[in-house]
């Protein structure tokens, strides 16, 4: 049925991919936001305000596994710290993620760079 | 506080244990994070409710801890699975039905009781059906191996060979279907044949001396060489199944295999017509040879039209795959029956 409802594309199909598509754009970025704010430890609550604060919204849901999952790559180092009565996980750039981020941004400013070209009403001709 | 621990099972309990402990730690501090921060009570459910609704719910959150699924049967090989799995149950069942035609009418002639034949047909069924799941289940979890191990090499940065596609959808071509479907009726077939054939080894000595040599020639050595057939069918179809497509060797092999099970379903009903006269010396009931003989023709009958009827087939589909019109017939998924029907 949902492909019927795909091809039929009514419009609620067409904003349910629509946000799919969102989703997909997000994700990578996501990566970079994390990675951009972590020079200084951080843990995952507090990263999250902070990113929300900047503009970039993340949901906890998603900003939690995506810290581990950095960590298991090596890109995030983490440390648990006592603060009053109990314990949180700090995270902070390893040196391989700093390096991951510096080759990271390269890549995002050339691509929204071309991005931006190629979306240019004009250029079209 | 009951329902954050609540919340913090049902996420870790979708993780694998390894992770549990740490994910569980953080999280618990994370909600408790996010509950100070807007002065909100770990002790009022309301307050918790509403932190653990837009953290999300617990699959979802499970399922950013765990991304590379792992799979013994991945999404594209399930629906394949399930086929493979459906046609050899059916054919368990109606290659038992047979069975259990077949043996009471052989055991009309000496005290009988149905209830222990039925009971030793279940047994040999439920002990088949175990078999041919096992050996399904193994033969995909190999190819989804296989096939995890493959994309994993171009990954690494090996440039892939367009080579490597499989053959077109033709009569070379080796259908994954077909030739799992072939493996797992031979293993089967194997174990069916195997009961058969200890079962007259076992009742030899005490069968009637007229009988004996029948029961040596006809049924046993039919036995050992269906066994021989099927064994060199699953070869095939197994070499067959790794090469992609059927390869001269591998088609000589069918061939063989094909030739052999033909041999002795034409050459059982033979001998039993042959020795008919010794068997009714044996003090044999006149109306239990008869049926033997009927039902060793019957089978025999079936099993050759079938080998034939789809060797011939499967050779005019090669020869006129070219003009079209008969290709699609030999990629449609028709064989199916035909390993199942073979071999035994």
């Amino acid at each position: 049925m949902a492909k019927t409802n795909a091809t039929a594309a009514s419009p609620n199909s067409q904003d349910e991919t629509i946000d799919k598509l969102t989703l997909e754009l997000r994700r990578g970025v996501i990566v970079l936001a994390c990675l951009s704010q972590l020079d200084e430890p951080s843990y995952g609550y507090e990263l999250q305000q902070r990113l929300a604060a900047r503009g970039m919204e993340i949901e906890q849901g998603t900003l939690y596994p995506l810290l581990r999952r950095l960590e298991e790559q090596g890109l995030l180092g983490e440390e648990w710290i006592v603060e009053g009565s109990r314990p949180r996980k700090y995270y902070r750039l390893t040196d391989a993620g700093t390096r991951a981020r510096a080759e990271l941004k390269e890549q995002w400013d050339e691509m929204s760079a071309v991005l931006d070209a190629l979306l240019e009403p004009k250029s079209g001709g | 506080m009951e329902l954050i621990e609540r919340y913090l099972e049902a996420v870790t309990t979708k993780l694998q244990p390894k992770r549990r402990g740490e994910v569980e730690r953080e999280l618990r501090a994370s909600i408790l994070d996010a509950l100070e921060a807007r002065g909100l009570s770990p002790d009022s459910e309301a307050d918790v409710a509403a932190v653990l609704a837009e953290l999300g719910e617990p699959s979802e959150v499970a399922a950013g801890y765990e991304p590379g699924q792992q799979y013994l049967i991945g999404p594209g090989l399930y629906p394949l699975f399930r086929r493979v799995i459906g046609v050899t149950l059916l054919t368990l069942v109606g290659a038992s039905t047979l069975w259990f035609a077949v043996a009471l009418v052989l055991s009309g002639q000496a005290e009988f009781r149905a209830g222990d034949l039925l009971r030793d047909t279940l047994e040999t069924a439920v002990g088949a059906a175990v078999v041919a799941v096992v050996v399904i289940v193994a033969v995909f979890a190999w190819l989804q191996r296989s096939e995890v191990d493959v994309s994993a090499r171009n990954r690494r940065g090996e440039p892939w060979d367009p080579r490597s596609l499989p053959a077109l959808s033709g009569p070379d071509r080796a259908s994954r279907f077909d030739s799992v479907v072939g493996l797992v009726a031979t293993a089967v077939a194997l174990v069916i044949l195997g009961g058969i054939g200890e079962g007259v080894a076992e009742a030899l000595p005490g069968a009637p001396a007229g009988l004996r040599p029948i029961l040596r020639h006809a049924v046993l050595q039919g036995v050992m060489l269906l066994q021989a057939a099927a064994a060199l069918s699953a070869v095939a179809h197994a070499v067959a199944l790794m090469q992609g497509r059927w390869r001269p060797t591998t088609r000589a092999m069918r061939v063989a295999a094909d030739a052999l099970a033909v041999f002795v379903f034409v050459r059982a009903p033979v001998e039993l017509v042959v020795h008919r006269a010794a068997l009714l010396q044996a003090d044999l009931p006149r109306n239990f040879v008869l049926s033997l003989v009927l039902t060793s023709i019957v089978i025999g009958a079936i099993g050759t039209g079938m080998i034939v009827g789809l060797s011939v087939r499967a050779w005019r589909g090669r020869y006129r795959a070219p003009g079209g019109r008969a290709a699609p017939a030999v990629s449609s998924p028709v064989p199916a029956p035909r390993r199942s029907g073979r071999n035994p």
